[in-house]
């Protein structure tokens, strides 16, 4: 296995989580701002496999990185804004999906809006760890 | 799905969250104060171990030679940028720099695998890898 394999399997590993995250925010928040209660109940259902699956993605995502960029947890330049936004969105997003599989599906509409706003700071963290991932992969 | 109370599901998530985050980056600090790298096997034999660094030394001469050949026109003679990036402690692999510098960039870096075979290509990765601080 040498780098280029690592490199391709990162480049691949890490949209699983990032589509992952995003659609769970996209269908919580149709469960959030929904109105039947049936179509709530299903988004809701949706965002909550979407997440743990997301999280779970985000494990060998992690680990791809990690060993492609030999273990370096912060480094330089554009390996260092990558990880600066990448250690806040894992913790994020694995402590969201253990709080989601804790509270199952019908958590109270105050405890879930403060959810909700949490994945969105979690996606835009994930979008900015992606944003910087893609610099370094673009050669800049 | 279990049925925690919130509170308490808050409270789990935040050290399992904490714990996972403790647990990778405790890791990744054991493995990179690792003496040799299981994930990039590079052990070399005792004979490899005295001959590499002069070969590398040598490389990294004659790809100072075919940079300022190549590619200093754009990357500057200190390879600190102009037309194209600077390219000082890059962070890449081997294989991605030949691959860059073999089959360059759309619309940004020409390619050079026609004109540079793969030793000129690693000689030039070589003294690429000497301007890391």
């Amino acid at each position: 296995m040498n780098s280029l394999f690592w490199e391709r399997a990162h480049g691949g590993l890490t949209h699983f989580p990032i589509a992952l995250i995003f659609a769970a925010a996209f269908f919580d928040a149709l469960a959030f701002f929904g109105r039947l209660p049936t179509k709530q109940r299903d988004f809701k259902a949706v965002g909550y496999w979407l997440v743990i699956l997301g999280a779970l993605g985000s494990l060998g995502a992690v680990f791809s990185g990690l060993v492609l960029s030999k273990w370096t947890i912060g480094g330089t330049g554009a390996v260092l804004r990558h990880h600066l936004f990448v250690w806040p969105a894992f913790a994020l997003i694995v402590g969201l999906a253990m709080w989601r599989f804790l509270v199952g599906d019908n958590p109270s509409r105050r405890a879930f809006a403060m959810y909700l706003a949490t994945m969105f700071v979690g996606c835009a963290l994930i979008g900015a760890a992606g944003f910087f991932g893609g610099e370094m992969l673009l050669g800049h | 799905m279990k049925n925690w109370s919130e509170s308490k599901a808050l409270l789990a998530a935040i050290c399992t969250s904490g714990a996972t985050l403790a647990v990778t980056l405790g890791i990744a600090w054991t493995m990179r104060q690792a003496p040799f790298s299981i994930w990039f096997p590079s052990i070399p034999t005792s004979a490899q171990a005295v001959t590499k660094p002069v070969q590398v030394a040598a490389d990294a001469a004659q790809g100072r030679h075919l940079f300022l050949m190549n590619c200093a026109h754009c990357h500057a003679e200190d390879a600190t940028g102009d037309e194209g990036p600077d390219l000082h402690n890059l962070h890449k692999s081997d294989a991605r720099i030949h691959q860059v510098i073999s089959a360059g960039i759309k619309g940004e870096m020409p390619s050079f695998g026609k004109k540079l075979g793969d030793p000129e290509i690693r000689q030039l990765t070589a003294y690429l890898r000497t301007l890391n601080s």
